[in-house]
């Protein structure tokens, strides 16, 4: 009845593990051009870095109850008119997301 | 008669409160979560099924999308579904939105919850062509599943129904949860533990286990006071150490993906959705609105309407009762006569209460205006394109805006529609600013000094200080941000639900209850308030109420030097100063009486001039639009945060910088000879 999705995501990961940046079909969310839509790919954890503090764990929380996970289709609908912040579509519903939370979020673009 | 606790759970904008509206009617009130900032809305539904009689005792629980006891909402949340005495929890679900909706539905059966899906919305599913075959739905979860459309009043006696068999035989939703990727035997190993301690039983086991992997600091708290602490916390890092091997992630993700992929599975099984996601007629919608072009001059433009729609139909109104009120109190001099009883009654009493009463027409008009706004879903629109602006400027959330924006007509309602600000950090700060924007009571008082001082430059004179209020509420809020609500600030991630048009039944709900809260509470407040006032403006006995050798003049006196330093320390600014604290208007009317001149007219500018220099007036105007909030506001304040502490702390903060900025103005200006 339910079904055990495949879990060895460890391939996944090594393929994104050194970001390529002339890879051209992978963006972080905040790079995408309107309209454009993928799928996540990872979440930049900032280990050790100064933002991998409370609040930026708390986002992560947030965002994955809100169905961003990896695997999900994620499309950048629109920007404000002011340039910030982003309306993106997931999980068929529309969510606002600041540029520098969603410069967390990589995503591969989809092809079409 | 069997009575039947019964929480109202779901994500926000989900229609659980036109539900809760639909079941209460009238019969219900709004308040606040004890020791909490977080509204509370119970209610009753009584009816009678089979011979029986029943009461719905129903108490709509915040909108969550998670729950990990993280905020406020959430906790409150939890500890009704944990608590002993409610009895069901009905998850109301948004159909057009399955998956993400899902998201708490699986948290709600991790914890066991006795509960019915009520499954709403399905015409706005339908638009998008999803179906969901609700018998297959609830055979899959285990847990009825009830088709409903709140805003048409279809299918509640269904849900009826299904609460009173749920009342009668409860189910354990957590049967049929079942998550893949290995968690299952893994859940199994930590909660084998947490089961050795009766005490950490209050809640199903392998919830607490859910919990530990998700690294709940509540839970985790919980846990290590536990006798078997060290075995369970072992277990749990166990477990994490051997997901994160396996999935090369961390436990919170593999979990996060295990509820999706239970809830994927169910979409797959359930739900017939279209390959391509349709633009449905929201998207239409905001392409205008939220249009890089058409956008801002769009939220203006509601804004201003908004603005207009509640000071400019309340106007007429509250001149309506103010009338009635000085009708009311000559009738009353005329028949008493003057003497002790009559100034009681008139300006005790009837100021007192007219005081309150005023503000009616203002906060209806208001919660009208805003819970269409709300519920239409413009709001998050119009947070979305000011967000910008606030958060760089001055670090709040874009829904801060329309505080802020009312708070130039009067802070009551400013104060009130803070309530729309989801985080409390946010909310307070806004609240603690808004008294900063010029409110409209304001303006008596400088039409009467600009008159007098400044006549070429009346206009600019007042632009300044309405540009002055704006950036020092910016400075307040950016200390605030870097002090005391330091390092608090939560992720702007908001929904943008879709637009929907608002049920009448249930703005006119909300607006009537709102009302009647304010009468009742600031109402008491300002009332009581007032009385004392009035108390310390009439004695000693058979002094003329408020001069100068009353209390409250003396008091005045008493504390005048302490405004010398900012070219005012007189005892006449500083009475009517005292007397302003009650409502701003009361300023100008103070210093006529006081000067015993008409308020209009040349003898109230030569009185004036005999007391200010255009210097100290300008130091005077600052003060006034800076210092203390009225008796109204601070009313609000209090019942808005549930307590004391935070009106206290606005009228301090606000005082602080009054005589600051005050102050600068004054000595700088005679620094540079202005004086």
């Amino acid at each position: 009845m339910v079904k055990e999705l495949p879990h060895n995501k460890k391939d996944l990961h090594h393929e994104h593990q050194h970001l390529i940046p002339n890879d051209n079909r992978i963006k972080r969310l905040d790079e995408l051009k309107q309209g454009q839509h993928g799928k996540i790919v990872s979440f930049h954890d900032h280990n050790g870095s100064k933002h991998a503090d409370e609040p930026h764990r708390e986002l992560k929380r947030h965002l994955m109850s809100m169905g961003f996970v990896k695997g999900a289709d994620i499309k950048l609908v629109d920007v404000a008119p002011l340039g910030d912040p982003l309306k993106i579509k997931v999980k068929g519903y529309d969510i606002a997301l600041r540029k520098e939370e969603a410069e967390d979020i990589v995503v591969e673009l989809s092809e079409d | 008669m069997e009575t039947l606790r019964i929480g109202l759970a779901g994500n926000p904008n989900v229609g659980k409160s036109t539900l809760f509206n639909e079941l209460t009617g009238m019969h219900q009130h709004v308040g606040n979560w004890p020791g909490k900032t977080v509204e509370k809305s119970e209610g009753t539904h009584r009816l009678e099924k089979n011979g029986k009689v029943y009461e719905l005792d129903i108490v709509d629980l915040p909108g969550n999308y998670n729950l990990s006891a993280k905020t406020i909402e959430e906790k409150v949340s939890i500890d009704f579904i944990v608590d002993e005495s409610s009895d069901l929890i009905i998850n109301v679900i948004d159909a057009s939105n399955f998956e993400r909706n899902m998201f708490l539905t699986v948290q709600l059966m991790e914890l066991d919850a006795n509960l019915v899906i009520a499954l709403n919305m399905n015409k706005f599913a339908r638009k998008k062509e999803y179906e969901i075959d609700s018998k297959k739905l609830s055979e899959l979860l285990g847990v009825p599943v009830v088709e409903i459309e709140a805003t048409d009043n279809v299918g509640i006696n269904n849900l009826i129904d299904e609460v009173i068999n749920l009342a009668d035989n409860p189910i354990n939703s957590s049967e049929k949860l079942v998550y893949g990727y290995e968690l299952k035997d893994h859940l199994q190993e930590i909660a084998v533990e947490i089961e050795k301690d009766s005490e950490l039983m209050d809640v199903p086991a392998r919830w607490t286990a859910i919990k530990l992997l998700e690294n709940d600091e509540v839970i985790t708290g919980k846990v290590q006071n536990s006798k078997n602490a060290a075995d369970i916390l072992q277990a749990a890092k166990d477990v994490k150490k051997h997901l994160r091997d396996i999935f090369d992630e961390n436990s919170e993700e593999v979990l996060a993906n295990a509820r999706y992929g239970f809830i994927d599975g169910l979409v797959k099984e359930a739900v017939d959705k279209p390959a391509v996601e349709k633009p449905d007629m929201t998207d239409k919608i905001d392409k205008i609105v939220t249009n890089r072009i058409l956008g801002i001059p769009i939220f203006l433009g509601i804004m201003f309407l908004a603005f207009q729609l509640t000071f400019a139909v309340s106007s007429p109104i509250q001149d309506l009762i103010t009338s009635f009120f000085d009708i009311l109190g000559s009738w009353i001099t005329v028949s008493l006569g003057h003497s002790w009883l009559t100034s009681f009654l008139v300006d005790g009493i009837i100021g007192g209460v007219g005081g309150v009463l005023v503000f009616l027409p203002v906060i209806f008009i208001l919660f009208f205006v805003l819970s269409v706004l709300e519920d239409s879903g413009y709001l998050a629109r119009a947070a979305f394109v000011m967000d910008r602006v606030m958060h760089k400027l001055v670090g709040l959330h874009g829904k801060s805006f329309i505080p802020m924006v009312l708070g130039f007509g009067c802070c009551v309602p400013g104060i009130m529609a803070t309530c729309t600000l989801d985080n409390e950090k946010d909310r307070l700060t806004t609240m603690l600013i808004v008294p900063f924007m010029s409110c409209s009571a304001r303006l008596p008082v400088y039409a009467l000094f600009t008159a007098a001082f400044f006549t070429a430059y009346q206009g600019e004179v007042i632009f300044s200080l309405y540009l002055l209020g704006i950036i020092v509420a910016i400075l307040v809020a950016l200390i605030f941000k870097r002090t005391v609500f330091k390092g608090l600030s939560t992720p702007f991630v908001m929904e943008l639900p879709s637009y929907k048009l608002p049920s009448l039944k249930g703005v006119l709900i909300h607006t009537w209850e709102r009302g009647v809260v304010f009468l009742k509470k600031a109402g008491t407040i300002i009332l009581a308030l007032s009385v004392v006032v009035w108390v310390l403006s009439s004695l000693p006995v058979g002094v003329s109420y408020g001069a100068k050798a009353s209390l409250t003049g003396q008091i005045g006196t008493f504390i005048s030097p302490i405004f010398a330093p900012l070219g005012f320390g007189q005892w006449q600014p500083s009475i009517a100063l005292l007397f302003g604290v009650l409502a701003k208007e009361v300023i100008v009317s103070t210093f006529s009486s006081l000067f015993s001149v008409a308020q209009t007219g040349s003898g109230m500018a030569v009185a004036m001039q005999g007391i200010f220099t255009p210097l100290s007036a300008y130091s005077f105007m600052v003060f006034v639009l800076l210092y203390m909030p009225c008796f109204a506001t601070f009313a609000t304040m209090k019942n808005e945060t549930n307590g004391w502490k935070w009106p206290i702390i606005s009228v301090c903060v606000t005082l602080v910088v009054a005589y600051l900025v005050s102050l600068v103005i004054y000595q700088g200006g005679m620094l540079l000879g202005l004086g």
